[in-house]
């Protein structure tokens, strides 16, 4: 038996209000893995990773092992990683090139396709067991957008395109410079955080407002003075992108905005991206901001940072991070812009060391019962929402907590709906 | 146990007082390190510093060769000695705050084998100058129950001079895939 | 002496991989496995493992030996003796020769 917990009371969307039981409830996140993880797009892996067939990659899909790879037919495929037998991983590499997966138990092997192959002692099983009703559990849905591949376990879902909606806007001035797209550098980042994984996702929606605080250490090493960064760099303006589905993206916004890195500013051609992009994606979310793809996608234009925020218990989540750049960029732009990240993010980032740090405090003491009771503030620019004329969709302040309230909101509405495998059990 | 004579021979195991001094200079960057005083630290490393620590992966057997991240990978640090100068501001911004409080941290270095380098092999590099591995764990205590056991080996190429040695190239690898910590705030 | 058969072009297998030649080619009981080490040789082995069902076509080959996809036993190239668990018998060699840029197959005679 399983009882459904209704979390309105927990998100005030008019109020701007959030309960702390989000962060710390142990039934909140079962629900979450079952109505959250379960229905969304998940962000698997990018295109580039899988180029030769017998390309693999293995993720987690909420806390769920997959195995995405590159069929013999190129084809994006992925799979619970989990053999049929007795349910240990079929492969315990973080990815490669391979031609089978073959269970290190019993020795259960299946194909890049999924399709149980061979089973030792396979006279010992009755008539009616047939290898074709034993493969691994297929992700029945991949997509792709721009390079980013996307899976979910839902069996009709509504298209990856359309649940980006205008979001895919935003993300099309990281993504879409040029015809040749991005690719991404080798290897990925990963670390533990202590922290729910939704205080990461948030952030990067809705959270300019922590820069200046947080990473102000960051900006005194980014001023040329090295005396703090100037007036402007710390009163930003700029938009912030609220989306129904709980997408959201913040940036400032200056006709002379700019790569950070040197090399890179030096080579893009603002120009030609003006012509493809327009001005406002130009002057916007071309360099600078962050973004989150709901439920735990995020990125950050400046330094071609993506990252997905995997949830280990209402308590702890991992982030892996990748760095992309233009396919088409000169081998030095590349080396440039790689390295700007892992010197700002990163677990050793000058940034991105704070940040850690203000997850896990928040979470720390947040179980407490009188603490647990008080309620955080996500009040800012409420009512501010509207359509401004220039950035598609529903936008607000540079500093305001709209796309998080509409991040919750999404949230809410998710948590308090039956998913499709509940049927009619509740 | 033979007792050799230990020359500058060309990929020959250091002598006793070498490695001695060379353990001697570690520990004194070691002991630097857990002060927090990084500018003191940047005068130990050359100016031609090259200061890597790549990404591990767990791979699959016949691909072991490529467990560790080449250079241009995913990495923890990838460095020159400005670079390191640039991370080192931020903490004397005084607004590094998940520095603050400050952690504490010991860098222990052990495992300590020095070999003179081969000049053939090490363009910029005299018979003089050593190559050396060592392990470190490095323990990491933060705020009131945070812990962090960091531990890997360096291998570096020590330049000699009168004044003594100086850090020119250093590869470390941390004995981790997922970081289990929450940020690197130290140098290893 | 048989006249050997010709069963592909050594453009067609890159070193360190092979194909398999269908049995109604070769004539033989088996599908052949042709097999490129990475020395540039060709050699030529009963396709299927003699452990489970699969394809030696599809292994890794080098260093002398083709390696079984599915459970890691290693087979040499030249006298198909089984090197590893799981498998325990051996597998059976045939011999290749290489004219003209073609592989040409004697099956079921020794190499």
């Amino acid at each position: 038996m399983r009882r459904n917990i209704d979390v309105s009371g927990l998100v005030d969307h008019e109020g701007g209000l959030l309960d702390r039981a989000v962060f710390t409830d142990h039934s909140i996140y079962a629900q979450e893995m079952r109505r959250v993880f379960a229905p969304s797009w998940l962000f698997l892996a990018h295109t580039d990773q899988f180029k030769k067939p017998g390309d693999f990659f293995a993720t987690f899909m909420g806390e769920d092992p997959v195995l995405v790879t590159l069929t013999r037919e190129k084809k994006l495929k992925a799979f619970l990683n989990s053999c049929r037998h007795r349910g240990a991983r079929v492969c315990r590499a973080d990815f490669g090139q391979t031609r089978n997966f073959t269970c290190s138990y019993h020795g259960w092997s299946y194909d890049l396709d999924g399709k149980l192959v061979s089973v030792p002692n396979e006279a010992g099983y009755p008539e009616s067991f047939e290898r074709d009703d034993w493969g691994l559990v297929e992700v029945p849905h991949i997509e792709t957008y721009n390079g980013l591949i996307f899976g979910t376990w839902n069996p009709s879902p509504i298209p990856l395109r359309e649940s980006l909606g205008d979001m895919a806007w935003y993300m099309d001035a990281m993504l879409d410079h040029d015809d040749d797209g991005t690719e991404v550098v080798g290897g990925i980042h990963k670390w533990v955080l202590d922290g729910n994984w939704k205080l990461a996702a948030e952030q990067f929606a809705t959270d300019w407002y922590h820069v200046n605080m947080s990473h102000a250490s960051a900006l005194m090493v980014m001023s040329p003075t090295g005396k703090g960064p100037r007036d402007e760099i710390v009163h930003r303006t700029g938009r912030q992108y609220v989306d129904p589905n709980g997408h959201g993206a913040g940036f400032p916004v200056h006709t002379k905005n700019r790569f950070d890195a040197k090399t890179v500013h030096d080579h893009t051609d603002y120009t030609a991206l003006r012509e493809r992009l327009g001005d406002a994606r130009v002057e916007g979310p071309l360099t600078n901001g962050h973004a989150t793809v709901f439920p735990n996608f995020s990125y950050l234009p400046v330094n071609g940072s993506i990252r997905i925020w995997h949830p280990k218990g209402p308590d702890k989540m991992e982030v892996w991070a990748w760095t992309i750049v233009d396919k088409c960029w000169p081998d030095e732009v590349k080396q440039a812009q790689r390295l700007y990240n892992l010197r700002t993010f990163g677990p050793s980032g000058i940034f991105e060391q704070d940040d850690g740090e203000n997850w896990s405090e928040c979470q720390a003491i947040a179980a407490g019962f009188i603490t647990n009771g008080v309620a955080l503030n996500y009040q800012m620019g409420l009512g501010s929402e509207r359509e401004d004329g220039r950035y598609p969709g529903t936008t607000s302040e540079l500093y305001s907590d709209a796309a998080g309230r509409s991040f919750y909101a999404r949230w809410r509405t998710l948590m308090n709906t039956p998913a499709w495998h509940e049927g009619d059990a509740r | 146990m033979t007792t050799t004579n230990h020359s500058t021979v060309a990929g020959g195991l250091a002598s006793l007082q070498t490695h001695f001094e060379v353990q001697q200079f570690y520990y004194r960057e070691a002991e630097l390190l857990d002060d927090g005083r990084y500018a003191d630290w940047l005068t130990l490393l050359a100016d031609d510093l090259d200061y890597w620590m790549p990404t591990r992966t767990n791979r699959l057997r016949r691909q072991q060769a490529l467990a560790t991240a080449a250079r241009g990978e995913a990495a923890f640090y990838d460095e020159s000695k400005e670079s390191l100068a640039w991370r080192i501001r931020r903490f004397d911004s005084g607004m590094a705050w998940a520095e603050d409080p400050p952690s504490r941290t010991r860098h222990l270095v052990t495992n300590v084998v020095a070999r003179h380098v081969d000049p053939d092999d090490n363009a910029g590099f005299a018979a003089d100058d050593l190559a050396v591995r060592s392990a470190f764990i490095v323990y990491r205590n933060r705020l009131e129950r945070e812990e962090n056991i960091f531990a890997g080996s360096r291998d570096d190429i020590l330049r000699r001079s009168d004044e003594g040695f100086q850090v020119a190239r250093r590869v470390i690898l941390l004995d981790q895939n997922v970081l289990l910590s929450k940020n690197i705030s130290t140098f290893f | 002496m048989s006249e050997g058969i010709l069963v592909a072009n050594l453009d067609d297998i890159a070193e360190g991989e092979g194909i398999a030649i269908d049995k109604s080619i070769t004539g033989t009981d088996d599908n052949i496995a042709l097999l490129r080490d990475d020395d540039g040789a060709v050699w030529a082995l009963d396709d299927t493992c003699t452990h489970e069902t699969a394809s030696l076509a599809e292994g890794w080959v080098e260093d002398g030996h083709v390696e079984c996809p599915l459970h890691a036993s290693k087979f040499c190239l030249k006298s198909g003796d089984v090197q590893g668990l799981p498998a325990t018998r051996n597998t059976c060699p045939h011999r290749v020769e290489i004219r003209d840029g073609g592989i040409w197959l004697f099956p079921n005679e020794t190499p």
